[in-house]
């Protein structure tokens, strides 16, 4: 009888689950209210000696309900349309902005940069507790921050931020005295109480900005009775206290040696520094110019020679000073993809492992921040179609039943190697030629090398994932991943072999102001060609260049034809002054291909910082940004990759036509 | 004549030919030569007179464009206004200059160049000087014309500099550019 009426509760649950997915959050609270309520029921038919276990089995569906609930709240509070219906229902324990004084409105950042700092070391701590449950250190830096949370927010009056890390100190003390174990899920709750904590940041960062009431963030008395309700399950409440205050003192006493080791830091307001670093460069340009002039003019005695040395050493220590205040290690980005790589794998119902390597490398601030999104993207990528879905065939291959991948960066030559490498399936390229033959990416006929079917993957609407998921394959990506990576100057490679795993290489510049340029001089104009895109340059024998259909210039370089451009007429310079005799080819490579560029000698090489080619002007054909050259002129800096795109796109369209 | 007066007179005007209004304000106003002709430009928008210094052609702009040069660091583009008012072309003398301008095109703050032949005086203009804009009919340069000065002999032709770098025809260069 009894059963009979649990399974028709059970079913009736189960229908009001699905209706969860529409994220209503007080279905879930009931639905939670049941399960406890069906949990009773069993637990009140079955005799007294199997109760022991029922409280085993009540950990675990407690567990469940909570894992269910966390995954709807994830869902819910990913979603921005449901978080603004919820601002509104939020009001009643407001702070409103608008009438703080500047000065508190100041502590209110601070606490929002501060926050930031602190759920990042609890982030990190939680992804080594993931590997090493034991590991203590890592506990007593999650409390920590908790508990610093808690005090500035109690300071603050931020009655949610303070509840909520009460509430997670609170089981942090029940895993400190061994009461609780940490089990995965119980992981999972704290990612999930990070991610509040950070959407709370965000919402008052955002109520700050417009001065509005902050709101409470959905999901989050669900989320505080959860972690209540792990808690009580120990039915450790009433000793939390004292347990709390030992856990202090002890915490205490070791960040002694901990702040010892933290080196002191100025924040700076970043237009500041920005404004800094322009000046910075102004002078890097004047004592240039200086020194161009003195050099020019014989006159200069040996004093003010050495003079101007003393100055360019002086220069060159400050350029190299204003790059480095810029550059931060790529660390934070890393540990992110940590983060995403777990949670990915998760998802994908995969094992994965990330191994970092050289998270202090250091980048320009910009880079790392353009940089997240591709990288996300590639993570994905390797984690939904790198790593194998069945493991019996990593098995099979001799490789181990954890699928790895590996996240580097390291500098080399000037630039910085940013490496995402999997070890999974590799990339199929005979797929992918007959993908890109369906989309008439490329012609029947055309044979392409192994990297040129690879390079195909970056053509926009390009997917070769055979099932769409919710993390990847959409068709989007590769080519948007391409994309930022060139606004950053930078350069993406692929390495691929079937069965044992991909690599994609990103080589980036150090800084996004400064770029090592060839500086080449066509007629009476100078143009500066981004060192990164060139790939040589020489100087032809006549009969190397050769004509195809009577106007088409092409020569042969490394094993194929590559079509030749004339710097004046890409930019339709005075044609009179032709100088044939010393003209120098500099071939080029960018999206796949490679160019030549026949300009009339090459005037020197050297960083060059660059400048925005003024508001006004919109983006030029062809030229990616201006210079100050040493001369106190304005260089025009090539922009190779648009014009190689319009060089190859011509190519096509002609060959197309004539057929 | 009142102002009253003047408002009707305006009205008047504008229905008969299309002359325009007078935009032109009270105040000092940098004048120029270009040619045979005297312009002024109101003070608030020069930031500074700069001789005339290497200009970096840029590709594929339109002719008035004659380039951008280095502004103690920032890169500023420089229009001729010669050529741009399609006036004969000149060689430069040593008298050629660069007047920087500040302006605001589409709510943003440009800094621009405008070379021309001559920098004259900076002179103090009263609205009562000011008269109508010449009724041509078929000068497009008309719109850059905010009013005419007139002191004693001479005649000033009040430039609407916003008007000449944010006329549509420099835009659309800029944006054809961009394809």
């Amino acid at each position: 009888m009894k059963n009979e009426k649990l399974q028709e509760r059970l079913d009736q649950l189960s229908e009001e689950l699905i209706f969860t997915d529409d994220s209503n959050l007080e279905v879930l609270d009931s639905v939670y209210g049941n399960f406890r309520d069906i949990y009773d029921e069993v637990k009140d038919s079955l005799p007294e000696k199997y109760h022991l276990d029922v409280d085993e089995m009540e950990k675990s569906k407690v567990r469940n309900v909570l894992i269910e609930s966390i995954q709807t709240l994830q869902r819910f509070s990913r979603d921005d349309t449901h978080t603004m219906e919820n601002v509104e229902s939020g009001k009643d324990e407001a702070i409103s902005f608008h009438e703080k004084e500047d000065d508190d409105i100041e502590l209110f950042y601070d606490f929002i940069n501060e926050s930031k700092e602190h759920l990042e070391a609890s982030e990190k701590s939680l992804l080594t507790l993931e590997t090493n449950p034991g590991d203590k250190d890592s506990i007593n830096t999650i409390f920590r921050a908790f508990h610093s949370l808690k005090g500035l927010a109690g300071f603050l009056m931020l009655d949610d931020v303070q509840s909520l890390a009460h509430e997670a100190e609170n089981i942090l003390v029940l895993i400190r005295s061994g009461e609780l174990k940490i089990v995965s899920e119980l992981i999972d709750i704290f990612f999930i109480v990070l991610d509040m904590f950070n959407q709370m940041s965000k919402q008052i960062e955002k109520s700050l900005a417009d001065k509005s009431s902050l709101a409470r963030v959905p999901g989050f008395e669900i989320m505080l009775k959860n972690l209540q309700e792990i808690a009580k399950n120990k039915g450790m409440n009433e000793t939390l206290q004292d347990k709390q205050s030992d856990i202090l003192t002890e915490n205490f006493n070791d960040t002694g040696s901990v702040n010892n080791k933290v080196k002191e830091v100025v924040k700076i307001d970043a237009e500041r520094l920005d404004r800094l670093i322009d000046t910075i460069g102004e002078v890097v340009i004047a004592e240039s110019m200086l020194k161009q002039f003195v050099d020019q003019h014989e006159n200069n005695s040996n004093q003010l020679s050495s003079r101007i040395v003393y100055m360019s050493k002086i220069t060159r220590e400050l350029q190299s000073m204003a790059t480095s205040l810029r550059m931060i290690p790529i660390k934070g980005l890393f540990q992110k993809m940590n983060r995403l790589v777990r949670d990915l794998g998760r998802k994908a119902d995969k094992k994965v492992d990330l191994i970092i390597n050289g998270e202090d490398t250091e980048l320009d601030k910009s880079v790392i921040d353009m940089l997240a999104d591709p990288l996300v993207h590639l993570l994905r990528n390797a984690v939904d179609h790198g790593i194998e879905d069945d493991v019996s065939k990593r098995t099979g291959l001799g490789k181990s039943e954890t699928g790895s991948i590996s996240l580097k960066a390291f500098h080399q030559g000037g630039n910085i190697v940013v490496e995402v490498a999997d070890d999974g399936k590799g990339l199929d390229h005979e797929l992918i030629y007959e993908k890109a033959l369906q989309k008439g990416l490329v012609r029947q006929n055309e044979t392409l090398t192994k990297s040129e079917i690879f390079n195909l993957i970056f053509s926009p609407g390009f997917s070769t994932a055979k099932k769409v998921t919710d993390v990847s394959g959409r068709g989007v990506g590769m080519d948007v991943v391409k994309r930022n990576i060139e606004q950053l100057r930078g350069n993406i490679r692929i390495d691929s072999e079937r069965g044992r795993g991909t690599k994609m290489i990103i080589i980036l510049p150090l800084t996004l102001a400064i770029i090592d340029g060839m500086i080449t001089k066509t007629g009476s104009e100078q143009y500066i060609i981004p060192t990164l895109s060139v790939i040589r340059t020489i100087r032809p024998q006549k009969d190397e260049i050769k004509t195809v259909f009577q106007k088409d210039e092409v020569f042969y370089f490394e094993g194929e034809h590559v079509p030749l451009v004339r710097m004046r007429n890409l930019f339709g310079l005075k044609q009179d002054d032709e100088n044939t005799e010393s003209e120098l080819i500099v071939v080029l490579e960018s999206v796949g291909h490679k160019i030549g560029l026949v300009v009339d000698e090459l005037l020197g090489q050297g960083q060059i910082v660059i400048k925005n080619l003024s508001n006004f002007t919109k983006k030029i054909d062809g030229v990616a940004g201006g210079t100050i050259l040493p001369d106190g002129t304005v260089g025009l800096i090539l922009d190779v990759c648009e014009i190689v795109k319009k060089i190859i796109n011509t190519k096509k369209e002609q060959t197309e036509g004539g057929e | 004549m009142t102002e009253e007066n003047k408002i009707q007179n305006d009205e008047i005007q504008n229905a008969e030919g299309g002359v325009g209004v007078i935009r032109a304000k009270e105040g000092k106003y940098l004048t120029f030569q270009l040619d045979t002709e005297v312009y002024g430009l109101d003070i608030l928008m020069v930031q500074e007179i700069i001789g005339l210094i290497p200009i970096t052609r840029v590709p594929k702009m339109p002719d008035f464009l004659r380039g951008v040069i280095n502004l103690r660091g920032k890169i500023i583009p420089i229009i001729d206004l010669r050529v741009k008012f399609r006036l004969d072309a000149k060689e430069d003398t040593e008298k050629t200059c660069i007047i920087v301008v500040q302006i605001e095109v589409d709510g943003k703050q440009l800094t621009m160049g405008a070379i021309v032949d001559e920098v004259a005086e900076v002179i103090d203009i009263r609205q009562n000087q000011i008269e109508f804009p010449p009724s041509l009919q078929v000068n497009a340069a008309l719109d850059f014309i905010m009013g005419m000065g007139k002191i004693g002999e001479k005649v000033i032709m009040l430039l609407d500099i916003e008007q000449v770098f944010g006329e549509e025809d420099i835009q659309s260069a800029f944006e054809q550019c961009a394809q």
